[in-house]
């Protein structure tokens, strides 16, 4: 409940005509006042949807593309991986080299600083990590606190994710069957980026992160990040990427407006 | 309660057996019923999950598995003398067993002979017992011992293959050295769960064609020397056609040899307890001919391809 | 139990009726007491529970073998998601149940219950004692099992659950295990300390407090087992407690004594000082755990002994050279323990080594038992419950020794170690083999401790199908393991041999569901008979020769009216010119 736009609307609307003061006054003030008071209350009941802000933006790659190629991972020991996916590519670093410039997939985007207890509209949809090809998808997961994580098992084998968290209790289950439509349900409490991996697969890995507010992305294959809703002001945008590591940006976040800013990452 | 406890006590006998023993009876038949039913329909169902598909040769059933390896008839045939020799001793004692609780059962008319029994036989069994046991590890188990122990082939016997196995929590890593026949170095801090398990340096002529394997490819009719290592806890590389099995002990690297006879696919098991995923810590084997063992070999030991997702 | 009524006084001495010392309160008289029966009943009863509630841990583990992946009845809906999803036990679960139940099974059940039961109870009234040499020391050893037990328990209910890295615990898996382990590890110091107290205690009674006229080779063979087994608990002991605290220093303290350099887990490298090594944790424990075993079976083989010579109405035969054997089984246990590593990397000389002590130790255990067995020969064979227990104890533990014959030989130990051969082999030692003496002595000892003998057409009940379904249960591991089929498996459906051998594995389960209702009719007869078994009319029903039969049916505090002398051997049966057909030893010099 900043800025000048309401300011004119406080503006008493004081009059010199003393004869009418008694009762057009009296009505005029009143009027004003429920006037005053109906804005204050819209206004302080919650930002308005249209003020709220955007940023987005790439994460670019600088350097040598080549240093950073994906392999095809072995996962010859459990031949009915293939059923699924005939490959599967190493996850560490995966450059999209078809955009120009080329950027960074998996990064994840989040507001680390600057929210106050401004807590956004909570994420409630369903986020689902599928074990296809004896691969995790997605291979960044990130979710709200209060959000349901499915792990699906949408291979003919067994699989046995096992998190590994610091929060969270660490955990692991097996999913002995492909069981694409069922699942199993979990709920995380909020925690910075840890890792998942499988017990029966070795080269299976992913990193999970959960938030306690709804203000994070992660690039895809356009190597991109968009964050909606941010109330506008002063924040600290952070990308985190596996191998590359940790970056930060200040942004100003004007009332509705969309901040377009990039992160470079520029490994030596 | 009361009641079937008075009963139980005035009966003492027979006609306790008919109320409360018959029931039992009953159970007992019943429960049989379910036993032996249920297990010849039993026999042989489920394929194992993760190898769905996969068939594996060899013929496993009550007693010693398909032998697939050239020396194995060796073990084997401890295993068959020793147990005829249990079975002789145990038959010998159950006779006389037997006899001794028939002859000499508490019936009217009899009375025990507290005469000292010289029992020489029982002597001569004991002696007899110690010298078989003598020619067991003399005869059979020192020497095999000694062999499977001593008759690792040397390092610099081009007719063996060398491969390391490096156990992990909760899969088999199947080092081979590649075409220059020398393992590149390893580094823990080169370890790359996903691309790099062993933490090969790639760099090194020596490692530039290593070879890392989540199954294992061997050659038939060839002495394979495997020497096994572990990265975190205490595994057992156990071959069951190969007769073959060795703890992985980290901190230790500690060699096996075979040489398998018989083209097929089996399996290798994890014989230790080693966590929660133990169950599940198998690979496949495949004993082909040198042809395809080459072919394959020359495969693998190219660099990964480059993955264009 | 009715024996503390008469314990505190009320009936037997006369000379101190009057004293002070007596008049004990609650607590004193039935809870803290020193007097070797309150604790011998205290052990046996705690021992019972927990072989009860190991056993129905391993029958939930059954279930996952004989169908595997399918959500356990009747139970399953009651476990919590942390062991179980959707009634399926996890395999963390299943490694847990499997090391709690062979650890409750040796620790909290077979070994209180021979040693601290039986042993407690007849021992010094076999001597003729009035109680054992240091009393007090022998109720701390009972509260220090309890407090052992208590923290064993304790560690279901802790955050990973109880500890499942086998109750041998090799390092370094048990040493990144989670905290179950560490009550595990905790639970052994005390339990270990209360066998050292009561060790010490055994001894000291055993060679100072025998009545006059009781020489060592007059003692009974009962007497005899518990004090040799006293001093493989006395010596073996002591290497695994300090291991137990060595691995907890390990765990806790950032030590390396078992963690060698370089681990890296789950691609993660440990952060250990390192230089250590996981085959130190294995001499430790295993130079404890072999002689343990014989802890195990010698109080049984003097169990089993007693009851032959006393229901076959003759001297044990060959009583002198079971003596020297089962001292020199004592000594050899103590050079066999790396058996148990030869997969571990062992070299000839060594392997060659402990190949010959272990086909060594199998002489006296075979002269024991040949023994026993010609016992039988030119007797009078009666057919009592405890006999019937008795004398199946002879073939099983046949089976059980046998078949330890081609896991002592190294090169046949290469296909089946760790194999269900191992478990079948060990179990038919210390299931149908110690259990069935307990059983035996339970039903024999029964009327000395409760004034009333134990139902015998129950018994007879509970002996046949215990014999029918533990044959059931255990037989069909040796040939799993011929097969091939490891143990501690989870879903041995994995592998081929796994997917063949799902008869056998459905055959010992039911087996062993089987069994354990079969103790129904025992759990029902053992309390029932307190109350409204036969009461005895003489104290000494089965008409034995032994000491603890002078004494009253139950004992009172301080045991015998009179000390007694010993004036004979303790098997004089069917003596020529003896008008019955035992002779006590207790008894005067007349016929």
């Amino acid at each position: 409940m900043r800025g000048g736009r309401h300011s004119s609307t406080n503006t008493r609307r004081g009059a010199g005509h003393e004869k009418q003061r008694s009762g057009k006054m009296k009505r005029i003030t009143t009027v004003s006042i429920l006037a005053a008071g109906i804005i204050l209350g819209t206004l302080s009941a919650g930002a308005r949807a249209e003020d709220n802000g955007v940023v987005k933006g790439k994460v670019i790659f600088k350097g040598d593309a080549e240093k950073y190629k994906r392999t095809t991972l072995d996962t010859s020991k459990d031949a009915n991986c293939k059923k699924s996916k005939d490959k599967i590519g190493s996850y560490e670093v995966i450059l999209n080299k078809k955009s120009d410039p080329i950027t960074v997939q998996n990064v994840l985007v989040s507001i680390k600083e600057g929210l106050g207890d401004k807590k956004g509209t909570p994420k409630t949809d369903t986020v689902k990590l599928s074990q296809h090809g004896c691969e995790y998808t997605p291979h960044m997961i990130a979710l709200m606190e209060g959000q349901t994580l499915k792990v699906v098992n949408e291979d003919d084998t067994n699989h046995n994710i096992h998190f590994l968290p610091k929060k969270n209790e660490e955990f692991n289950f097996s999913q002995p069957k492909k069981d694409p439509d069922a699942g199993k349900d979990l709920k995380l409490v909020a925690e910075p980026v840890f890792k998942i991996k499988c017990d029966v697969h070795p080269w299976m890995g992913a990193h999970v992160a959960v938030f306690n507010h709804p203000f994070f992305s992660v690039t895809g294959e356009a190597g991109t990040f968009e964050i909606k809703g941010l109330p506008p002001g002063k924040y600290v945008v952070e990308a985190w990427h596996e191998t590359f590591g940790t970056q930060t940006m200040n942004v100003e976040i004007g009332t509705g407006a969309t901040v377009e800013k990039d992160f470079t990452f520029e490994p030596k | 309660m009361k009641r079937l406890g008075r009963q139980i006590r005035r009966a003492g006998g027979r006609a306790s057996l008919n109320k409360v023993g018959m029931g039992l009876r009953w159970a007992a038949l019943v429960a049989c019923v379910f036993l032996f039913a249920d297990a010849p329909s039993a026999m042989g169902q489920a394929a194992a999950p993760q190898t769905e598909g996969i068939k594996i040769d060899g013929h496993y059933g009550p007693y010693l598995p398909t032998d697939a390896s050239k020396d194995g008839y060796r073990a084997d045939q401890l295993i068959d003398v020793v147990h005829w020799f249990m079975i002789a001793l145990f038959v010998g004692w159950g006779i006389f067993f037997t006899y001794c609780l028939v002859k000499f059962r508490a019936r009217p008319g009899h009375r025990a002979n507290p005469e000292h029994i010289k029992a020489k036989p029982s002597k001569y069994l004991e002696i007899g017992v110690a010298i078989f046991e003598a020619v067991l590890l003399l005869g059979w188990s020192i020497p095999i011992w000694a062999s499977v122990k001593n008759d690792v082939p040397p390092p610099n016997d081009p007719h063996a293959v060398r491969i390391r196995v490096v156990a992990e929590q909760f899969a088999w890593n199947f080092h081979y050295p590649g075409p220059d026949g020398k393992f590149g170095k390893t580094a823990v801090e080169r370890i790359n769960t996903a691309t790099n398990p062993l933490g090969i340096d790639r760099n090194d002529p020596d490692g530039k064609d290593d070879i890392v394997s989540g199954e294992l490819r061997l050659p038939v009719n060839k002495t394979i020397v495997c020497e096994i290592l572990s990265k975190d806890v205490i595994h057992s590389f156990f071959l069951p056609v190969m007769r073959v099995k060795q703890d992985a002990i980290p901190g230790m690297r500690i060699p096996v040899w075979f040489t398998p006879v018989k083209t097929g696919t089996y399996e290798v098991a994890c014989a230790q307890l080693c966590g929660n995923n133990h169950y599940s810590m198998k690979a496949i084997m495949y004993i082909q001919n040198q042809t395809d063992y080459d072919a394959w070999i020359l495969e693998k030991c190219k660099p990964p391809e480059e993955f264009d997702g | 139990m009715s024996g503390h009524d008469h314990g505190s006084g009320r009936g037997g001495h006369h000379d101190h009726e009057h004293d002070l010392h007596h008049e004990l309160g609650f607590w004193r008289k039935y809870v803290f007491s020193i007097d070797h029966k309150v604790i011998g009943i205290q052990y046996a009863v705690s021992a019972l529970v927990f072989l009860f509630f190991g056993f129905c841990l391993m029958m939930i583990m059954r279930w996952q073998l004989a169908y595997p992946g399918q959500p356990v009845p009747i139970i399953g809906r009651f476990l919590s998601d942390a062991v179980a999803i959707d009634g399926v036990l996890r395999p963390e679960f299943y490694n847990a149940l499997g090391a709690m139940h062979g650890t409750i099974m040796v620790f909290l059940g077979v070994v209180p219950l021979l040693v601290g039961g039986f042993g407690n109870y007849v021992m010094p009234l076999q001597i003729g004692a009035p109680d054992m040499a240091f009393p007090k020391l022998n109720m701390l050893s009972y509260w220090s099992f309890f407090v052992g037990c208590v923290v064993m328990v304790a560690g279901f209910f802790v955050p990973g659950g109880a500890a499942n890295s086998g109750w041998t615990s090799y390092a370094p898996l048990s040493v990144i295990a989670t905290t179950g382990q560490t009550m595990w590890l905790l639970g052994m110091v005390f339990l270990i300390t209360s066998s050292l107290l009561g060790s010490v205690n055994f001894i000291v009674t055993i060679i100072q407090l025998r009545v006059k006229g009781l020489t060592m080779f007059r003692l009974p063979f009962f007497v005899w087992a518990q004090f040799v087994t006293s001093f493989l608990l006395l010596l073996a002991f002591p290497p695994l407690e300090a291991a137990a605290v060595l691995q907890l220093m390990d765990r806790l303290a950032g030590t390396s004594f078992f963690m060698p350099s370089g681990l890296v887990v789950s691609g993660v490298p440990q952060d250990f000082v390192g230089g250590g090594n996981p085959l130190l944790w294995q001499h430790l424990f295993w130079f404890l755990a072999h002689p343990e075993v014989y802890v195990l079976i010698l109080p049984a083989m003097g169990i089993v002994a007693e009851i032959i010579t006393n229901n076959t109405r003759r001297p044990l035969w060959g009583y002198t050279t079971m003596v020297y054997s089962l001292v020199f089984l004592g000594f050899m246990s103590f050079i066999v323990w790396a058996h148990h590593m030869f997969i571990t990397g062992m070299g000839t000389q060594i392997s060659a080594f402990f190949a010959t002590t272990t086909m060594i130790i199998s002489i006296p255990s075979v002269i024991i038992l040949t023994c026993l067995i010609i016992t039988l020969y030119n007797g009078y064979i009666r057919f009592n419950v405890p006999m019937l227990f008795a004398l199946a104890f002879l073939p099983m533990f046949a089976i059980g020794g046998l078949t330890g014959l081609p896991l002592g030989l190294p090169a046949s130990d290469i296909h089946l170690h760790d194999t269900y051969y191992v478990i079948g082999h060990f179990h038919y030692v210390v299931a149908p083999g110690t259990i069935f003496a307990i059983f035996a002595g339970i039903y024999y000892w029964y009327p000395k401790v409760t004034g009333r003998m134990m139902n015998p057409a129950l018994g007879k009940i509970h002996f046949v199908l215990s014999f029918i379904f533990i044959n059931t249960v255990f037989m069909p591991m040796f040939f799993q393991g011929l097969a091939g089929e490891s143990r501690r498996l989870y879903d041995p459906t994995v592998y081929e041999h796994g997917v063949q051998m799902i008869g056998m594995r459905k055959m010992s389960s039911w087996g062993a569901w089987m069994l354990g209702l079969s103790q129904l009719p025992f759990i029902l007869n053992f309390f029932m008979s307190i109350w409204a078994g036969k009461r005895v009319t003489n104290d000494n029903p089965w008409e034995a020769t032994t000491i603890e039969w002078l004494a009253p049916s139950p004992p009172p505090h301080g045991n015998f009216a009179k000390v007694p002398t010993a004036h004979r051997g303790p098997y004089e049966y069917s003596v020529p010119g003896v008008k019955t057909d035992y002779f006590p030893q207790f008894a005067g010099a007349e016929a």
